[in-house]
């Protein structure tokens, strides 16, 4: 950006305001994380949580963290793209209406409303449909794939409008229906936008807390079939810091957080450098 | 006379505006016929009458009959038995006012739409490319950039690129919307020898808001104003030179 001497004093005010906020953020994170790395060193590195022991592994976390919010990435990106071809003309008018008005809706009902209304209703399906506690890896994955879904779909969906706008006469007149023109030049030409979803949801899925707290179950270990248990990252700094346990335990719950911060900021470069790479191409 | 257009009591109206009424017309089938017309007169929504474009914007409604000279017959378009407006629109190529590539390289443009008609392979759709980008006078140019968005090339090349995609469709009647309003005299003067190259092989109907440029390249011509026709009048009928251009002009 070009300095600009007629940029108002407030906005420059809040300007550094912001970024002053964000970097003592990142700087307390950073240096509270190191300084855990440094007490507690390598017991960090393994699979057992007991504070007492002196044992603060936190990589069944890590993994349970990857998992769940890539497995919900996927789920939710995949039924995103496919809501918003249904939007935009593979679904009947009313459908499609009816569809994205759902969705709408869906972004203003809070986190906690999903999770409570899934206790009741969809753990109970799961045990006695599939076995095991309810509390599992699928549940948390398939409610987290359904709260990332409106933003994704919405920030695809403003994409494809524009896209449509621009080209839908020219490809009806060369004689494409609304289907093929949406899965041959809206699709292709929003490339950069999906991918930017998918960024997007993954923000909020490492990130979200309450619904793997409320329906993963939380046992610290290895999920390895989607009805075990798991506790991620997010869950387990919630739970650590809700019961009193103090000193370096606290300490590795930086640890955590650092690793959370680290893992959405790559991200956020990766998707970036890839946007970039499309955006070169055309 | 042959003609290529048969149009009866056509009436088109947008959110219950009427922008064409009641408006009947013969276009023949040689040479290009030209609509002129002051701004908001009904000369696009007529041509788009022509490959039943109206009927995708929002708030259509439409009446009256039109037959076009398909196949060496003359057909009803807007009767579901006949055609689909699909298999319409591949014979009635459209090329619009603001030079319209789809986002996407110059090759998958021109290719894209031909891949689209069942049972087209592939090699056949890349000959159709050559030959019309050869016919536009773009071959040359652009031969070694096919991969290259089109959006990169210049407004008169795109507008080319616009004709060659609708001519790769090897059409039997050509609508042109102010084909050359958007370009400098250059490229317009291009174009329009492309169009007089092109005038034996198909039956064009053009908008076109010069009146030099109607009399140099059209042969029959069809004066709107406000959604009716005022006059249809035949370059045959017209006086040479200046004297015209100057009838012309008093008609608009
Ligand atoms: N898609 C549309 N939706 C609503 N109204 C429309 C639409 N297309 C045309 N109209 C209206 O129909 C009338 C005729 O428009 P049209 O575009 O046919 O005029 P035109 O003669 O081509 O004008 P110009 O020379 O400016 O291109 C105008 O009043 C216009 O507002
Ligand atoms: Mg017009």
């Amino acid at each position: 950006m070009k300095d600009n001497k007629n940029t108002p004093i407030w906005l420059k005010a809040s300007a550094a305001y912001v970024s002053s906020l964000m970097s003592a953020l990142f700087i307390f994170i950073a240096l509270c994380a190191v300084d855990g790395l440094m007490k507690s060193g390598p017991s960090l590195f393994c699979s057992v949580w007991d504070p007492e022991r002196g044992n603060f592994g936190i990589l069944p976390m890590i993994w349970a963290s990857g998992l769940l919010s890539l497995s919900s990435l996927i789920t939710g990106w995949t039924f995103s793209v496919g809501c918003c071809c249904f939007i935009h003309g593979f679904g009947p008018r009313w459908a499609a209406r009816f569809l994205a008005n759902i969705l709408r809706i869906m972004t203003a009902v809070p986190t906690v409303v999903y999770g409570f209304a899934s206790v009741f209703l969809l753990v109970p399906l799961i045990r006695n449909g599939l076995g095991g506690s309810g509390f599992s890896w699928l549940t948390a994955s398939i409610v987290l794939s359904l709260l990332i879904m409106p933003t994704m779909v919405l920030s695809m969906d403003s994409a494809f409008k524009t896209i449509e706008a621009q080209t839908s006469i020219t490809s009806a007149a060369l004689g494409f229906t609304r289907e093929q023109n949406i899965a041959m030049v809206v699709l292709p030409a929003s490339k950069q936008w999906i991918w930017s979803s998918a960024l997007l949801g993954f923000g909020r899925a490492a990130g979200d807390t309450l619904i793997p707290t409320m329906l993963a179950g939380n046992a610290v270990q290895y999920a390895n079939t989607p009805l075990d248990a798991m506790r991620t990252l997010t869950a387990h700094i919630g739970l650590v810091l809700s019961s009193d346990v103090g000193g370096t335990a606290y300490l590795s719950l930086f640890v955590a957080g650092g690793i959370l911060l680290f893992v959405s900021i790559s991200a956020n470069i990766l998707f970036r450098l890839m946007r970039k790479k499309i955006w070169m191409q055309g | 006379m042959a003609l290529c257009a048969e149009i009866k009591n056509l009436s088109v109206s947008f959110h219950g505006r009427k922008a064409v009424s009641q408006v009947s017309a013969e276009l023949p089938a040689e040479g290009i016929s030209v609509l002129l017309g002051r701004s908001g007169s009904g000369k696009t929504t007529f041509l788009r009458a022509l490959n039943r474009l109206n009927e995708t914007f929002q708030g259509y409604e439409g009446s009256g009959k039109v037959c076009l000279s398909l196949g060496g017959k003359m057909k009803d378009i807007y009767s579901a038995d006949q055609l689909t407006p699909t298999d319409l629109r591949r014979k009635v190529g459209m090329v619009f006012q603001i030079p319209n590539p789809l986002p996407m390289s110059i090759r998958r443009n021109i290719m894209l739409p031909l891949q689209l008609i069942p049972g087209f392979n592939r090699s056949k759709a890349e000959d159709r490319m050559e030959t019309a980008l050869k016919t536009t006078g773009l071959w040359e140019e652009v031969k070694d950039r096919l991969d290259t968005p089109a959006n990169r090339f210049s407004g008169g090349q795109q507008q080319r690129l616009c004709l060659a995609r609708t001519l790769a469709l090897e059409p039997e009647i050509l609508l042109l919307d102010e084909p050359t309003a958007s370009l400098d005299k250059k490229s317009s003067e291009l174009i329009e020898d492309y169009l007089i190259s092109l005038k034996n092989r198909y039956s064009m109907v053009m908008v076109s808001h010069n009146i030099r440029q109607a009399l140099k390249l059209g042969s029959f011509f069809i004066f709107l104003r406000e959604g009716k026709i005022v006059t249809a009048i035949s370059k045959k009928e017209l006086p040479e030179g200046k004297e015209a251009e100057k009838i012309m002009s008093d008609l608009l």
